[in-house]
């Protein structure tokens, strides 16, 4: 019986075999300060590395491939960054190279890809600047943070939610932030700017100030973890202000670290709704969650459609090569969980952005936009 | 010739790889005073140092009463018998003259006896008690000295060892000091000093040493040195 | 104005207070050994840790896990004492790189022990709000003003009237002369370290359920608690507490008249106004540890 079953092993192993397997390079955050949204990069690159390999794999000029992943960790550091790109440019030879959370790693990491003209498929890092350095290497799936906060902005300019007071990281991404609201709705319309360095924990001098210049409502320009603390001050102080957060504060997961009635009335931008009765988003979130057993996160699924698009683009361009790749992906229209994803000139692909709401009771609802709005449960 | 109160025999000591004390021998007896004069830096203030074991690198025998304390930590030696008042100022500035005096009996565990000791001083020392509560760094200097020999009363000991008490006190002050030595005598107390101010040290002493580059050069009767031409020399040149 | 003022104020008390506890520390330490620990922030990052792993892990009792990471502080900061500062008794640079690596070595060993990412402490009893007014703080918020000018006064009335106090401000003020009168300076050195130690394992305990257990969460208070220790004085204990309430106060309240970005640089510049004024700070003590 054990010989039986060993032969078997054997024959499916060499079954495996015969089918040549495609290198795709992927860098990510596999430890280090964003191991935590590494995982759900992770998570959705091999979701669709699963699919399309149980689903016997893809041709390219007629020869059948399966897909294999060289994962490198950049520990969200410029430097591992760039080498990792080195080293799947000339010791790995991948033809492309998908991934990426940080915006800093990934300006290191594009100026390698065009380099060595394999394109870099960026689908988590917002910074505006990178698809604006006509890099034609380069590639994002998801939304950057000036067409979040473009829609946000669009929301917000409907409510009379004046002025706005801000409590934002002291950061590219903070000060982008409150100088893109600026821009969108009219300094007249803006309250008191907080900023806070990173490390930063008690919010209470903020929280004063915005109760003194009688805020309509606060935007919170930061991560999961000081944004769950902020809201936490904010209504341990008493202050009803509305709260306005960002894509890290609309999932599941944040409501883990706070509770629903604190949460209830915030509205935040975020890129993918996991409830939504969108039919591609449902069926990703099933099976999102039959695998890993919680709630689909945007970061997969942005990483997901990052791959999927990426092979259907190597289909097209029928051949194993960076540059003839790179033309399939700039030419490519694409129907994925997220939207539908067409990049411009710089690269750049404009999916749906949402503007979601919590519930009283934990569950979301989807205000923005007006075509796919929906009530709680749906967000 | 009584029994010694403190025996010092061949004592070397060592300080930074140099050779300060070579081959010192000493005795104090029962109520004398004992003083060791000489030049700066012939290592009088090192031989007090080490007897109080704050020298690192000694060597022979140091005996009070007696038993053997060349190993003893300085609190030990405290505790033993002897007494130290160092050269440079060594009252606490912002402890009151009170709280001064209680750190000078910090070994005493005994909270009655401790109160009596003090008391004793105070009428040894009337200023003190009328600067109780004042902060021991408002003290004039003469004062200041006062307190560090009265603190160094409250263990009681059998030898109070001074290193320079005269030094950068007014002439009135200078005299009340040496008052105060002779009166640790009366006391009961044996007294090892070392002194610039030569011809006022003599005067108040029993027996002095004469000390030249770490080693002794000379013993003799205070009156006795006093009149002696070596150490007329040593003196003329400074006052 | 008035109201936004008062209430700044009093957030400054709080963050203030946690200033305090890590210069009181610091500068008992500075007084009788001349050792600024710039370890004192990770050592109150560490007590954070230790109290968040008997109240999560083991007691469940808040206060129990207060007292047992003070407890275990102490006991680490005699090691310290023993191990590190001891044996460079006197040489004041060399004990200054070693509190700069001691830094590397704790916040390494807790992200190795616990992992890199916050940890949350939620205590019940204390999460309870109290309303001020129109403000509502926390029973947590009070605690911790509370129990820090608790601190200060058994400290005080420590350092005053007990014969050991004393003798930690004897040793502090002249080491020879301890050693003279029979202060055993050595089990001054060590217990002083361990207080200190304590004190600011008694900071991270008691912020640790405000915000989050993080390692970097003992930087701040580190530096702006240094900051008051030289605004009130260098070696001065009274001067480290009203340093670092200054030093919170004005930070806090300086974000009603000037924009945030200038939050941290307000601490540092009231602290140099101050020294203009009184160079040696508010109670000058001359400045010790360069001869």
């Amino acid at each position: 019986m054990a010989r039986f079953f060993g032969v078997f092993l054997l024959l499916v192993a060499c079954g495996a075999a015969a089918q040549e397997k495609l290198a795709i390079g992927i860098v990510t955050s596999l430890s280090g300060p964003m191991a935590a949204p590494g995982k759900f990069q992770m998570n959705g690159f091999r979701l669709a590395e699963e699919e399309i390999n149980s689903a016997g794999g893809f041709s390219v000029g007629g020869k059948k491939y399966l897909v294999e992943l060289k994962v490198y960790d950049t520990r969200a550091n410029p430097a591992e960054g760039a080498s990792a790109m080195q080293r799947l440019a000339t010791v790995d030879k991948v033809p492309v190279v998908l991934g990426e959370l940080h915006s800093g790693v990934a300006a290191a990491e594009a100026p390698v890809a065009q380099d060595y003209s394999i394109p870099l498929v960026l689908t988590i890092p917002t910074g505006p600047n990178l698809t604006e350095q006509g890099n034609r290497f380069l590639f994002r799936v998801n939304a950057n943070n000036d067409q979040l906060t473009q829609a946000l902005a669009e929301f917000i300019a409907g409510q009379a939610w004046t002025p706005l007071a801000f409590i934002a990281w002291n950061n590219d991404a903070g000060r982008g932030g409150v100088n893109g609201m600026k821009k969108l709705l009219g300094e007249a319309r803006i309250g008191y700017v907080g900023y806070f360095n990173v490390g930063e924990v008690d919010f209470s001098s903020h929280v004063s100030n915005i109760r003194a210049g009688n805020a309509r409502a606060v935007m919170l320009l930061m991560d999961e973890e000081p944004g769950s603390l902020a809201i936490k001050q904010i209504r341990d102080a008493g202050l009803k202000t509305q709260l306005v957060g960002t894509l890290a504060m609309g999932s599941d997961r944040f409501l883990k670290r706070l509770d629903a009635q604190r949460l209830e009335g915030m509205v935040q931008y975020n890129a993918f709704p996991p409830n939504a009765k969108v039919p591609g988003i449902r069926v990703f979130s099933e099976r999102y969650r039959k695998k890993y057993g919680e709630e689909a996160h945007g970061f997969a699924a942005q990483s997901y459609d990052g791959l999927k698009l990426t092979v259907a683009a190597l289909q097209k361009a029928g051949k194993i090569d960076g540059r003839a790749l790179r033309d399939a992906l700039a030419a490519i229209e694409y129907d994925g969980v997220i939207g539908h994803i067409k990049f411009d000139a710089k690269g750049q692909a404009h999916p749906p952005v949402y503007v979601t709401q919590w519930c009283s009771d934990g569950k979301r609802r989807i205000l923005y936009p007006e075509t796919l709005k929906a009530d709680c449960g749906a967000g | 010739m009584s029994a010694a109160v403190l025996e010092v025999s061949d004592l070397g000591a060592s300080y930074g790889g140099r050779r300060i004390l070579e081959s010192v021998s000493l005795r104090v007896g029962a109520s004398e005073i004992v003083t060791v004069i000489g030049h700066n830096g012939a290592g009088k203030s090192t031989l007090l140092k080490s007897v109080f074991n704050l020298i690192p690198w000694r060597s022979g025998a140091i005996r009070l009463q007696g038993r053997d304390i060349l190993g003893l930590a300085p609190d030990r030696i405290l505790a033993a018998g002897i007494a130290y008042v160092p050269q440079s100022r060594s009252v606490f500035p912002k402890l009151t003259v009170d709280e001064n005096l209680r750190m000078g009996g910090y070994l005493l565990s005994d909270k009655a006896l401790l109160a009596a000791r003090i008391e004793k001083v105070r009428q040894l020392f009337p200023v003190l008690a009328e600067r109780a509560h004042q902060l021991a760094g408002t003290l004039s200097g003469g004062e200041q000295r006062m307190l560090e020999i009265a603190r160094a009363l409250l263990m009681d000991p059998k030898l109070v060892m001074l290193d320079e008490p005269s030094i950068g006190l007014a002439p009135r002050m200078v005299e009340a000091v040496f008052q105060t030595v002779g009166m640790l005598r009366n006391q009961g107390k044996a007294v090892l000093m070392v002194e610039q101010n030569v011809r006022k040290a003599l005067a108040a002493s029993d027996r002095a040493y004469v000390m030249e580059l770490g080693e002794i050069r000379l013993e003799d009767a205070a009156p006795a040195l006093i009149g002696d031409p070596r150490v007329a020399r040593l003196y003329m040149g400074r006052r | 104005m008035l109201s936004a003022v008062l209430e700044q104020t009093l957030n400054g008390l709080m963050a203030g207070s946690v200033y305090v506890l890590v210069a009181l520390g610091m500068v008992l330490i500075y007084g009788v050994m001349h050792v600024l620990n710039f370890a004192h922030g990770v050592l109150l990052m560490v007590g954070a840790y230790v109290c968040h792993f008997f109240f999560v892990r083991l007691t469940g009792s808040y206060p129990l896990s207060i007292l047992l990471s003070a407890a275990v502080l102490a006991l680490l900061g005699i090691a310290l004492e023993r191990a590190v500062f001891r044996p460079l008794q006197g040489n004041l640079r060399n004990q200054v790189i070693a509190s700069l690596g001691l830094i590397l070595v704790f916040e390494n060993l807790v992200i190795a022990l616990w992992g890199p990412n916050a940890l949350q402490m939620k205590v019940a009893a204390t999460a309870a709000l109290v309303p001020l007014g129109e403000m509502r703080f926390s029973v947590q918020h009070l605690l911790v003003i509370a129990v820090t000018l608790a601190v200060v006064l058994v400290l005080f009335s420590f350092l005053k009237f007990s014969k050991f106090g004393t003798a930690i401000r004897a040793t502090s003020q002249d080491r020879m002369a301890a050693m003279v009168v029979g202060i055993p300076v050595e089990r001054v050195d060590w217990i002083t370290f361990g207080l200190g130690t304590a004190l600011a394992a008694l900071g991270g305990a008691l912020i640790g359920p405000l915000f989050i257990v993080f390692p970097q969460m003992g930087d701040a208070p580190m530096v702006k608690g240094l900051a008051g220790i030289l605004l009130g004085g260098m070696g001065s204990v009274p001067g480290a507490v009203i340093g670092g309430f200054i030093i919170g106060i004005a930070e806090s309240v300086s974000t009603v008249f000037l924009p945030t970005d200038y939050r941290d640089s307000v601490a540092f510049i009231v602290m140099v106004l101050i020294l203009l004024v009184w160079p040696r700070g508010i109670f000058g003590v001359s400045v010790r540890g360069e001869d």
